[in-house]
């Protein structure tokens, strides 16, 4: 009973692939007009033009979306583990953990909308910092609230024991904690990397449009009607995450919203 | 032993990233809302709220926006239900295992390229039509984007979110130890049905809530979805107050900030329903 | 494992004290560049816009001229200048809302150098105080322009006093296939009839060529120009416009999808019209046509034609926002965008196919044999015909004014 058919197996299977099937073809499209299904030839001139620097600048837009997220990514691991350690073991966890949570979940456009006359007077709208920090904003809380359910009993108690026996604290964060977190802390960086490789709202304010990561690329091609180029771009865009779901699914399962 | 760190450090940092953007950003769209700031400022003015609510598109944008995101959601829990019961172990191994999470890789703006690219008129599900000769022009295709019905917001959401909510049904059987609780009421001669809707139905629904409503609170807010594929009346929260900040009227930019702190009003009302009586974190 | 473990338990607070750190300090420590430009010479000028950034801001809809920026000023500006252009998208509204916005913050070190405006963008610029002028006289390539010509003086009747530099003619067009649409209609009589013999294959556009649609027929009904001309007249236009809403509001169930949705910009409108599911796309330029059959966008039958109206022709400008950080590299990249050379590239089909700002009897010999040599436009009309027929743009309040009733009075009213 908890199987069921194959053949609805096939379909959830072709359900979720064809948007990148269709996505692939239309990047490798010239000439795709109504009412062709297959585009009128196939061409790599739009993947040589990225691969040749041809394209808008698409290979700078790659190399800043991975830098500003590898950065967050690692920026709100780092410090979400030792933040979510206190908050784990504070007296008021919960409220501590609404007020993260709010950043959180409010739409990012609105909120930057909010936020950008304060990123303007600081001098941090239009470049690279303002939007990691703005991204950090979301990122942040997120790698909190994840990590805070690394702290509980079980680990508690490890460290517990292990003082008890007469272990510093250097050797328990060094041969329990960290060993224990591992998998969390991994799990963390490639969610805050994917929340940042993902966001387009606050990066599209804050940054003016002069940040240009490959999500905000993806918006110009539309509206400059350059189909095969916003296909390419989306394929990039996805990419990065295809691959990690392949490596390790629960890298990936838990960022998406 | 305990260094003087300790504290301020996480402390600073909650303050950084969280309360002090939180604080003022929503107090600088409260006192741009109400005159208090800005350009166009002249003193204390409800003129601005009052002009909001008057002109229709508020109230009709929160309506919008919360039946799109219940339609959604409530869509994304059958289908992820169904297939979390139905197919659970074909979810745990073989390729069912990858494929199903596929669209998680998907960021908002792809997803609703792409869905323009298959929905539209002159997309890919005409042309297959087209082939089959089923229509005949790109005018005779049931427009499905932009379309009085939502018919492309919602397939791309649920496109996006259903992943996570059978993500979530599986986790919640695995915890709860569904397949045991089940076994003991059917020994207890429970029969099936019964069991269903008596026992594994509300226990999930309890479980998972709190998550559906954090789900809700995300599509609540989602933009690049609905500018895409929406229609240009009524529009999402998002996409209306973006709209308002950017016109040639620029009497609307208080407005737009109106609308922001509503909205924001209304998150921080359903995040306590969603967080407070459980005592329990959502599954993020 | 060590390392790591040191970053995780020792290094995460100070790294948590160093980041606020930096915002805190970056938010103190803003440099500003005073980059005035009044009484400075041209080679002063040059000098010290050497190895600056320009961010400009510019409407990104036409791929080709995308491809223009990108592909030949971008680099003819690093090898010749040492100037480094971004381009940023970004129009109208979202710049008049940045400008706004880093008035309001007290920034005086501005995010976009240079802007591509006009109209109702300028005006409202102009009234924030927004842009840094005047500036035209000090470029030499101004000598090129005639300013005395009133399409280039007015930017919708504005005086523009040397606050945005020209930097290309438009003229508006109606876009059909002729191999679909056999009598083309030109008034709006001509139009109510058709959209009901083929209902579903018009629509307007929400953004300015949709706006410039309805002024077209606001002008109409007004009975000419003449009639809108000169400052803003609420009265006129309270009776044209209720007109103008009541015949759209009549007609809209024929339009594209029962004119219960607008397509957000022209770009779309375009793309429905190629596709073959619009009978009638619009255009700025006369050179469309050419450039999209090319680009197999548009049919090969496509063609141009001008409304009942008139040809409503205006002149696009570059702007400098009051607080750019590099004035005199704006103005250089402007002062490039006005040479002989970069004009005359962008006025053939291969490369933007705009029409030329330059007056051409002030032209070298070599740059009018270069003009000369130009391909002619196989769609575009003849230049008599739209000089016959060319009408000028109304005050910005108008165009104002129907964006925001176009909102009000049409999308929103069920």
């Amino acid at each position: 009973m908890s199987n069921g058919r194959p053949v609805t197996a096939f379909f959830v299977v072709v359900w979720c692939t064809v948007p990148a099937v269709v996505l692939l073809m239309l990047s490798f499209s010239a000439g795709w007009r109504f009412p062709l299904v297959l585009p009128a030839s196939f061409t790599a001139g739009h993947w040589e033009d990225f691969f040749t620097g041809n394209s808008s600048d698409l290979q700078a837009s790659c190399l800043v979306s991975l830098f500003i997220a590898a950065f967050v990514g690692g920026l709100a691991t780092i410090l979400g583990f030792g933040c979510s350690r206190w908050i784990a073991s504070h007296r008021r966890k919960n409220l501590l953990l609404f007020i993260a949570y709010f950043p959180f979940v409010l739409s990012p456009v609105i909120f930057a909308v909010c936020l950008k006359y304060f990123f303007l007077r600081a001098g941090l709208a239009g470049n690279l910092a303002g939007v990691i920090f703005a991204q950090l904003i979301i990122a942040f809380p997120y790698s909190t609230i994840f990590l805070v359910s690394f702290w509980n009993n079980t680990i508690r108690n490890y460290v517990a024991v292990a003082s008890t026996l007469g272990s510093g604290p250097a050797y328990i964060n060094r041969h329990i904690l960290l060993p224990a977190a591992k998998s969390f802390l991994l799990t963390c960086f490639f969610q805050c990397f994917m929340i940042s490789w993902f966001e387009y709202g606050l990066t599209s304010v804050i940054g003016y449009g002069k940040v240009q990561t490959l999500t905000i690329k993806v918006f110009q091609f539309i509206g400059e009607a350059n189909i095969y180029y916003a296909a390419l771009s989306s394929c990039l865009l996805i990419l990065p995450p295809v691959l990690l779901l392949w490596f390790n699914k629960k890298f990936v399962l838990q960022a998406a919203r | 032993m305990k260094k003087w760190t300790d504290d301020i450090v996480p402390r600073l940092l909650l303050l950084c990233f969280a309360v002090l953007p939180l604080v003022l950003g929503l107090g600088y769209a409260l006192l741009y809302s109400f005159g208090i700031v800005g350009t166009l400022s002249t003193g204390v003015t409800t003129l601005y709220w009052a002009a909001a609510f008057r002109s229709g598109g508020l109230i009709s944008s929160f309506v919008y926006s919360i039946y799109l995101s219940i339609v959604s959601i409530c869509l994304c829990s059958f289908g992820g239900l169904w297939l979390a019961c139905h197919m659970r172990d074909r979810l745990r191994q073989g390729i069912l295992s990858y494929f199903i999470y596929l669209p998680m890789a998907f960021p908002a703006v792809v997803t609703a390229f792409f869905f323009l690219q298959f929905l539209s008129n002159a997309g890919f599900l005409s042309r297959v039509l087209y082939l089959l000769g089923w229509v005949h022009t790109a005018a005779a295709f049931p427009g499905l984007v932009n379309d009085r019905h939502d018919i492309g917001i919602i397939m791309a959401q649920f496109f996006s979110t259903l992943p996570v909510f059978v993500l979530l049904f599986l986790s919640v059987i695995e915890n709860e130890n569904l397949r045991g609780l089940t076994q003991i009421a059917q020994t207890l001669g429970a029969g099936s049905r019964q069991t269903w809707w008596r026992l594994t139905l509300p226990l999930l629904m309890k479980k998972s809530a709190p998550t559906l409503v954090l789900y809700f609170i995300f599509k609540l807010g989602s933009y690049e979805v609905p500018l895409l594929l929406g229609r240009s009346s009524p529009e999402t929260i998002s996409v209306l107050t973006v709209r308002k900040m950017q016109r040639f009227n620029l009497l609307d930019i208080p407005q737009g900030y109106a609308i922001a702190v509503l909205y924001a009003m209304v998150v921080m009302l359903l995040l306590i329903v969603s967080l407070k009586p459980s005592k329990q974190e959502a599954y993020v | 494992m060590a390392k790591i473990s040191t970053i995780f338990f020792s290094w995460w607070k100070t790294v948590g004290l160093v980041v606020p750190a930096f915002i805190f300090l970056s938010c103190s420590n803003q440099q500003v560049t005073d980059s005035n430009t009044a009484g400075m010479s041209w080679p002063a000028v040059l000098a010290a816009a050497k190895g600056k950034t320009v961010v400009m801001n510019m409407h990104m809809g036409d791929k080709k001229a995308n491809s223009y920026m990108h592909d030949y000023v971008v680099p003819a500006l690093k090898k010749q200048f040492d100037i480094t252009l971004t381009i940023a998208p970004g129009q109208g509204k979202e710049i008049i809302n940045n400008i706004m916005s880093e008035k309001e913050s007290g920034n005086r070190k501005g995010q976009i150098d240079l802007c591509w405006i006009n109209g109702e963008t300028f005006y409202q610029l102009r009234q924030l105080n927004g842009l840094y002028g005047p500036f035209t006289n000090q470029l030499p390539n101004a000598r090129l322009i005639n300013f005395s010509d009133p399409l280039i003086r007015y930017d919708f009747q504005e005086e523009v006093n040397g606050f945005e530099a020209p930097w290309g003619k438009a003229y508006f067009f109606g876009v059909t296939d002729t191999a679909r649409v056999r009598k083309i209609p030109i008034t709006m009589q001509d139009f109510s009839v058709y959209w009901k013999e083929h209902p579903g294959r018009f629509t307007i556009p929400q953004d300015f060529m949709g706006l410039t649609l309805l002024k077209s027929w606001l002008i109409e009904l007004a009975g000419g120009i003449s009639n809108l001309d000169g400052p803003f007249n609420e009265e006129r236009y309270q009776k044209s416009s209720a007109q103008l809403w009541k015949f759209v509001n009549d007609n809209k169930q024929y339009f594209w999808k029962n004119g219960e949705t607008f397509p957000a910009s022209g770009t779309t409108v375009s793309q429905l019209f190629g596709n073959g599911e619009l009978d009638f796309t619009f255009a700025f330029g006369n050179a469309d046509a050419d450039k999209k059959v090319a680009e197999g966008i548009y049919p090969p039958s496509a063609h141009l034609f001008i409304l009942a109206a008139g040809c409503t022709s205006n002149t696009n400008y570059l702007g400098i926002p009051f607080n750019a950080s590099v004035k005199p590299a704006s103005m250089v990249v402007c002062n490039f965008l006005l040479s002989p050379e970069a004009q005359v590239k962008k006025c053939d089909v291969a490369s933007w196919g705009s029409d030329m700002v330059l007056d051409y009897s002030r032209l070298d010999p070599r740059w009018k044999a270069a003009y000369d040599a130009i391909p002619p436009l196989r769609y575009g009309l003849p230049q008599a015909e739209i000089r016959q027929k060319s009408i000028k743009e109304t005050k910005p309040e108008y165009m104002i004014r129907i964006a925001d009733d176009f909102r009000k009075n049409v999308i929103e009213k069920r």
